[in-house]
């Protein structure tokens, strides 16, 4: 009898540290690793507009998606040596992508990266990747039928600003010149 | 009222108190501005060096703190031509004891603001293909036309009426301005001996450029507002946005020509020739320019809260109730009702009040251009949210550096040349002489009802 007591007794203490002890050894868990690709996709916004967007997906080593995690988007450009410039940020949606909206005239390759900075969880990622950037946006100015007007109007200003000109050289002329004279 | 030898050498030596009163405050000024100065260059040489991306800058928000400065500093040099011009042409005699300082702040201000054009290039080195290869369609070429004008007629203007200060200085003066400047006066003052031929060639010549300088002025900033309303973004596609920035201009160069004048009046006691009565005349300039801004800044806002496209009322909101409502309250604080209140009353109509709401003018006006310029740009075309801009320490210490350089620079000027336009001080007593005396009618003369 007294014995069935001690069993119970030892069941009370010992289930219930373990059970502290295995919840702190999950808490102490190491962050899993992760994995970003990055590539560049067309897309459509709500109003039926075209865009280019690059878009990274953040996974973990065995492929399943990691949501909710931001990402931070870099070009790399050539401006006096390579440098990172900041496209945007985007979280990761329950798939695992994030992208931002990637406006660019140059067509070719554009260095792209993709940073996530960890968190408890997850360890930090990074990728670096040549993009082959084809279908850029143009920028031309509408023709509507008012060009007559604009190349006059052009003309108007650039008269314009030789007379401002032609009388600035007169005011410098008659000052220099003709005081200098009448002093004389 | 007529000067007699006495008053008018009196003034003279009162013009080049600058350069005989070398105390150790203006030393030490000095030396605290070139030490900001110079920072200033070390980060923009950093920048050179490192590129954009040591500021806050982004694909998204292009313009910043830099293009903000480019139009709130080219926007000071505009106080210069209104006092010095516009109250030329209308004969506002009580300008005449200040025109040398506003024309001074007119130069120094326009040269200072115009390097943010050059300092916001990435490849500052690729600025001369805009004079190879011009596009006449872009607002960018006439911006740089327009502003290098604008340049030579300010130095041109501030330039005249120094002529025959120079001359008469010279020769009255020489043991007291020193060698160096008695040769510099000598060639700059172009013989002039005052004779009726000169004066009147001078006097046509400072008229001529008195008009023309307004609207090459106006050009100015219409051209770099412009350069900002043809873009078709929300926040800056406005057909209101040529006469706003230059209404904007005149009234932070006007609260600007209000600070440069009391801090020389104080420094270097010219408040015998600068009374209150300028400060004053300067602050109801200031009022009137300030309640016609605050109108079309209501007009503006009004229109496009009450369309409210998709964007517009993402980019109103953040002006008046989200992130940049901080920004936005101070400027209508500064800039709309302490100024008003200030001048309103008598009892704060004072040289101390109206410089103390001269300086939350120009303060609250640099907000708002940075109101102007980054907001929209943080709002894509259809109101998405777009990358933020925060400035960078970069943007921040050439910006220091850049307000830095305009009292180091008419510090300088103002050691080199006389700080009082003592001729257009006698020119306009003069004026005012033979006004009053065809006022009063004459013995024998009819006075008609």
């Amino acid at each position: 009898m007294k014995r069935k007591w001690v069993i119970l007794l030892q069941l009370l203490t010992v289930i219930p540290l373990l059970v502290i002890l295995s919840g702190s050894f999950v808490v102490a868990a190491d962050p899993v690793a992760t994995f970003l690709t990055v590539e560049a996709q067309e897309k459509t916004d709500r109003f039926g507009e075209e865009y280019l967007a690059i878009v990274a997906k953040l996974t973990k080593e065995d492929g399943r998606a990691v949501g909710g995690r931001t990402i931070t988007f870099f070009k790399v450009e050539d401006y006096f040596g390579l440098s990172s410039i900041k496209i945007g940020t985007a979280k990761t949606t329950a798939v695992g992508t994030a992208s931002v909206k990637y406006e660019t005239l140059r067509e070719g390759v554009h260095q792209i990266e993709a940073h996530f900075t960890g968190d408890a969880e997850y360890l930090p990622a990074k990728i670096a990747s040549g993009l082959n950037i084809t279908n850029v946006m143009t920028v031309e100015n509408g023709s509507i039928g008012l060009q007559p007007i604009q190349n006059a109007g052009l003309m108007l200003v650039g008269a314009i600003v030789l007379v401002v000109w032609f009388l600035l050289a007169f005011i410098v002329f008659n000052v220099f010149f003709r005081i200098s004279r009448a002093g004389s | 009222m007529s000067f007699n030898e006495t008053e008018i050498r009196e003034l003279q030596l009162t013009s080049l108190k600058p350069i005989t009163q070398r105390g150790w405050r203006s030393r030490l000024l000095i030396i605290v501005l070139s030490i900001f100065v110079v920072a200033g260059i070390a980060a923009y040489v950093y920048q050179l060096i490192r590129g954009l991306n040591v500021t806050g800058l982004n694909d998204d928000v292009f313009f910043g703190i830099y293009m903000t400065n480019l139009v709130a500093i080219i926007g000071i040099s505009y106080g210069g031509a209104i006092v010095s011009a516009i109250l030329r042409i209308t004969h506002a005699s009580w300008r005449a004891p200040i025109t040398r300082l506003a024309e001074a702040l007119a130069v120094v201000s326009l040269i200072v603001g115009a390097l943010f054009a050059i300092i916001h290039l990435g490849h500052a080195e690729r600025l001369w293909l805009i004079f190879t290869t011009p596009n006449p369609a872009s607002p960018v070429l006439w911006d740089i036309i327009a502003i290098t004008t604008y340049l030579i007629a300010t130095l041109i203007f501030f330039y005249l009426p120094l002529i025959p200060d120079l001359a008469i200085i010279r020769s009255r003066f020489p043991s007291v301005i020193g060698k160096w400047r008695t040769r510099l006066y000598s060639m700059l003052s172009l013989k002039w001996k005052g004779s009726p031929k000169q004066q009147s060639i001078l006097r046509s010549s400072t008229n001529l450029m008195a008009l023309l300088i307004i609207p090459l002025a106006v050009s100015v900033h219409s051209v770099l507002a412009w350069a900002f309303s043809v873009s078709g973004r929300e926040g800056w596609h406005s057909s209101i946005f040529g006469p706003y920035f230059v209404v904007a201009a005149l009234f932070s160069g006007v609260a600007a020509v209000i600070i440069v004048v009391a801090v020389f009046r104080k420094a270097y006691g010219l408040d015998k020739v600068i009374g209150p009565k300028q400060i004053r005349y300067l602050g109801y300039l200031m009022l009137v320019l300030g309640l016609t801004y605050i109108y079309f800044t209501f007009a503006e806002y009004l229109t496009e809260g009450y369309v409210q496209t998709e964007a517009s009322v993402v980019l109103i909101d953040s002006m008046l109730l989200g992130r940049f409502a901080p920004l936005f309250w101070f400027f209508m604080v500064s800039t709309g009702i302490v100024p008003v209140l200030l001048i309103a009353f008598p009892k704060t109509r004072t040289i101390r009040w109206i410089t103390f709401a001269a300086v939350l003018v120009v303060i609250g006006m640099w907000l708002k251009r940075l109101l102007i310029v980054v907001p929209p740009l943080q709002h894509g075309f259809f109101g998405s949210e777009t990358a933020a801009y925060t400035g960078s320490w970069v943007e921040f210490t050439i910006t220091l550096g850049a307000i830095a350089a305009i009292p180091l620079m008419l510090l300088v000027i103002f050691r080199i040349f006389p700080v009082l336009s003592v001729s257009e001080i006698e020119e306009v007593a003069a004026e005012e002489t033979e006004r009053q005396a065809k006022a009063v009618p004459q013995i024998g003369e009819e006075v008609k009802a």
